[in-house]
């Protein structure tokens, strides 16, 4: 009799994940069809090679589009165990800027939607961009969620070429994690068997257990009519039933169950989002270097409360559904075709957030005005915060006493959304002199030229990223602020002082923002200056040529990449027939005005500056004022 | 900043200031607190309401604060009251709770103004020395209600009456012309047949008679 050896076939598998994505906004319509498309695929594959096991994700505001005859054959898949349904959520939430309650919300909600939808609950994660928060374990626990699926880019490097699953762990709550490759229909390995050999090769465990390798594949949802996001896809499904001898597709939940982890990893918070040269582990310095996204940032925080205040009423899952959009990852990341850093991206989220803010009980008692003093921006420092029905005024009084966000109740726009593009050196919420915000004020040399304005000018003064003294009041017409300082002007070499007083006020429900500035020379000698303030208007229809300036008898339309210098105004008013907006600004004295745009063709608009500016002259010991009002109405959209 | 860690919340309705504090109330803000609450009572507000439920730390020098803005109020024939039942709130305004007006909650001072209200009538009863039972009360407010409403219907059918005789008379007026320009039509018909002598004009025909 002849020895016989037994020879163990150590199979190598492939967890293929599967994520149709979209980060832009777009309308259900669209979407629909989109999701519909893809879940044609998705079965069709499914359908034709019997052994092919595929892990899917998608948010559930995406799967809950699907056509219902498609989710059934969807569920057909899953029943047999060819299909894993993994979760973002109902929404893809940036974990790392929500708070708990709103992220937790919106993985049950999608939770509770997979499980309606599909007939089983899912027992994976997917964060968005590998937005990992060690914190956000034990909500992932609680949910009953017993894996996460990660970028292999989050281990530490020596770690990375191993195949198989991880454990990891903070503050006592342990998830396992699967670290995968993630690839586009850009970059995904053109020959799949070919990367499967290189990856295994890769790994250091020369021992015979069964080895797992993890392809993160993303496919975009917003594809054109030509079938290119498939064709990878199909090709590589393709390729593994050919080598289905050596790799084997596998669900992740079934290889968890049968495997061992490779150990214990501990993953630092992060975001990937596949920038080169980027520290996973700095992502928030990266991001709010950004201008804008801070801001946005800060106000759905401050929505979050306002909603979160009332959660026990009945009405409120309505309100937590619609933060669950403006919470998505989307909004807070720069794209090329989406986010914050897109005008009309920024102005959706805005939006969106001031429709909830409106539905809140809160509101009422805005009637007759409301003055906040408050820590909006979350730095320690108290914003002034003055409302009535129709309008919302941000003030920051630390610096410049800028305002930095006008909200139009009437059509739930935040006027001054518009954002300086770039990066800066350092991350902020706001940058005095370089983050765009209104009545930025500016005391400059007699004369000077706007083309000077818009590029070296020496400023006399020092009110632009100025404190600001502040006193509120509360009558019964309304609310008003009262900003003081007692700044400096340069006069020939020495800086001799200038006080500056400006009051903001609203008056019962107008949309109406009054603003009274008055310079004071306290010093025994004149001043000769140009005063200037900067207001700084976020008009998307301005960009798609559905806006106009007016001025007397003067027109000018689709003038947003024009630089306009008007001369002894007194009314001037703006339109964005997109928005439905129409803002007047009344001044008490004739002020000149440079109009210019704010960004550059190839970054995109970001909105129109004004800048205000008026020949001073004020003797000693005395005082020169300016009054005026921004009026803001509804128009018809166009 | 301890200077600056405390929110606050201005509004109005019905005449009177609600202002709303939240966080810690440290030492270093009462010099702020207090700029902004005398602030508002130089404004002209005179009724005022300071909810601190939402207060978490509360220093000992901030009630007495209160009592100087309570006194500035009532000086100028105002009122001031505090709204607040957490603990730490009580506890720090416990030595004054007889000096403040406090109430529980925003409800329990609703439902303390229409208490106010029978306290005023009851104050006006002693002052003046009318007395009044509580049916004879109701009966002249009925009396005077029904005598309002009486008026309010007159008022109502007399304008309703007006109206249908306004509208009579101007269609008696467009009656009036179109029958005169009926009847100059005709004279202007009849014209001819008077100047060929076949008709007789009017004033003959009575002159005739």
């Amino acid at each position: 009799m002849g020895n016989y050896i037994i020879k163990t076939v150590a199979h190598n598998y492939l967890a293929l994940l599967v994520h149709p994505f979209k980060n832009q906004l777009y309308a259900k319509g669209r979407l629909k069809e989109s999701a519909d498309r893809c879940g044609r695929a998705l079965s069709e594959l499914l359908g034709k090679y019997s052994g092919l096991r595929l892990n899917v994700v998608m948010p559930g505001s995406a799967l809950e589009a699907l056509d219902g005859l498609l989710l059934s054959e969807l569920r057909e898949h899953q029943r047999r165990g060819a299909l894993e349904w993994l979760i973002t959520g109902y929404t893809e939430p940036f974990l790392s800027l929500s708070p708990t309650w709103l992220s937790r919300a919106n993985i049950e909600t999608g939770m509770s939607l997979v499980a309606d939808l599909l007939g089983a609950k899912p027992g994976g994660y997917v964060p968005p961009f590998s937005n990992w928060e060690p914190l956000s374990i034990e909500t992932l626990r609680d949910l009953g969620l017993h894996y996460v699926v990660t970028s292999s880019s989050l281990l530490p490097p020596a770690a990375r070429a191993r195949c198989g699953y991880w454990a990891t762990e903070h503050l006592g709550s342990s998830v396992m994690v699967y670290p995968t490759h993630v690839a586009h229909t850009y970059n995904a390995p053109a020959s799949l068997s070919s990367w499967l050999q290189n990856a295994f090769g890769q790994d250091p465990d020369r021992s015979e257990r069964p080895k797992l390798t993890s392809l993160h594949f993303l496919l975009p949802l917003a594809a054109g009519a030509d079938d290119e996001p498939y064709r990878w896809l199909r090709s590589a499904v393709r390729s593994l039933a050919r080598t289905q001898a050596k790799y084997q597709s596998v669900l992740f939940a079934d290889y968890l169950g049968d495997n061992p982890p490779l150990g214990l990893q501990y993953l630092v918070g992060a975001l990937d989002v596949n920038r080169e040269g980027a520290e996973l582990h700095e992502f928030r310095n990266w991001l709010f270097s950004h201008e804008q996204v801070g801001l946005l940032h800060r106000r759905m925080l401050e929505v979050c409360d306002g909603v979160s205040a009332i959660r026990e009423r009945r009405g409120s899952e309505k309100l937590v559904r619609e933060l669950f959009t403006v919470q998505d990852i989307n909004r807070y990341l720069p794209a090329p075709e989406s986010g914050f850093t897109h005008l009309a991206d920024r102005f959706w989220s805005y939006a969106k957030l001031i429709e909830v803010e409106r539905k809140l009980p809160q509101t009422d008692r805005l009637r007759g005005g409301q003055i906040r003093i408050a820590d909006h921006l979350r730095n320690g420092h108290k914003s002034i915060i003055m409302a009535n029905r129709a309008l919302k005024a941000y003030i920051n009084h630390r610096s410049g006493g800028a305002v930095y966000e006008l909200d139009f109740g009437g059509r739930s726009v935040n006027l001054l959304a518009a954002g300086e593009p770039g990066m800066r050196n350092m991350p902020h919420v706001i940058l005095p002199g370089r983050t765009r915000a209104s009545f930025i004020d500016h005391i400059l040399p007699p004369g000077l030229l706007p083309a000077d304005f818009a590029g070296d000018y020496k400023e006399l003064g020092d009110f632009v990223d100025g404190w600001f003294e502040y006193k509120i009041s509360k009558t019964t017409t309304g609310v008003r602020a009262a900003l003081a300082r007692q700044g400096a002007i340069l006069q020939g070499e020495k800086n001799r002082p200038l006080n500056m007083e400006k009051v903001f006020s609203i008056e019962r429900d107008r949309a109406e923002l009054s603003f009274a500035y008055q310079l004071a020379n306290n010093s025994p000698g004149p001043y000769s200056f140009t005063f200037a303030t900067e207001l700084s208007l976020a008009l998307p229809g301005v960009a798609m040529g559905k806006g106009r300036l007016s001025v007397g008898r003067k027109r000018y339309e689709d003038f947003a990449w024009d630089r306009i210098l008007l001369e002894n105004v007194t009314d001037l008013a703006l339109e964005d027939w997109q928005t439905g907006v129409r803002i007047a600004l009344k001044t008490q004295k004739p002020v000149g005005i440079w109009c210019h745009p704010i960004g550059t063709p190839s970054i995109g608009y970001q909105g129109t500056a004004l800048i205000l500016t008026l020949p001073v002259e004020i003797g000693p010991s005395a005082l020169w004022s300016l009054v005026g009002k921004l009026q803001v109405r509804a128009v018809r959209r166009r | 900043m301890r200077s600056e860690a405390l929110d606050i919340t201005v509004e109005s309705s019905s005449g009177i200031v609600w202002v709303y504090l939240s966080g810690p109330f440290h030492r270093e803000q009462v010099p702020n607190i207090r700029e902004k609450l005398m602030g508002l009572v130089e404004d002209g507000n005179r009724r005022l309401v300071i909810e601190l439920e939402q207060v978490t730390e509360m220093d000992e020098s901030a009630p007495p604060m209160f009592l100087e803005l309570l006194n500035l109020v009532r000086g100028k024939g105002g009122e001031l009251r505090l709204v607040f039942r957490n603990e730490v709130v009580t506890q720090a305004f416990a030595p004054y709770r007889n000096i403040f007006p406090i109430f529980p909650s925003v409800e329990a001072l609703a439902r303390r103004r229409l208490s106010l209200l029978w306290e005023r009538g009851r104050y006006l009863s002693r002052r003046t020395g009318v007395r009044m039972s509580v049916p004879v009360a109701l009966f002249l407010v009925f009396l005077i209600m029904g005598w309002f409403f009486s008026l309010a219907m007159i008022i109502y059918n007399q304008s309703g009456r007006i109206q249908l005789q306004e509208e009579e008379i101007r269609e008696l007026t467009v009656w009036k012309q179109q029958t005169l320009m009926e009847l100059n039509e005709l004279r202007e018909r009849l014209r001819p047949m008077e100047q060929l002598g076949i008709a007789e004009p009017p004033a003959e025909k009575v002159a005739g008679k």
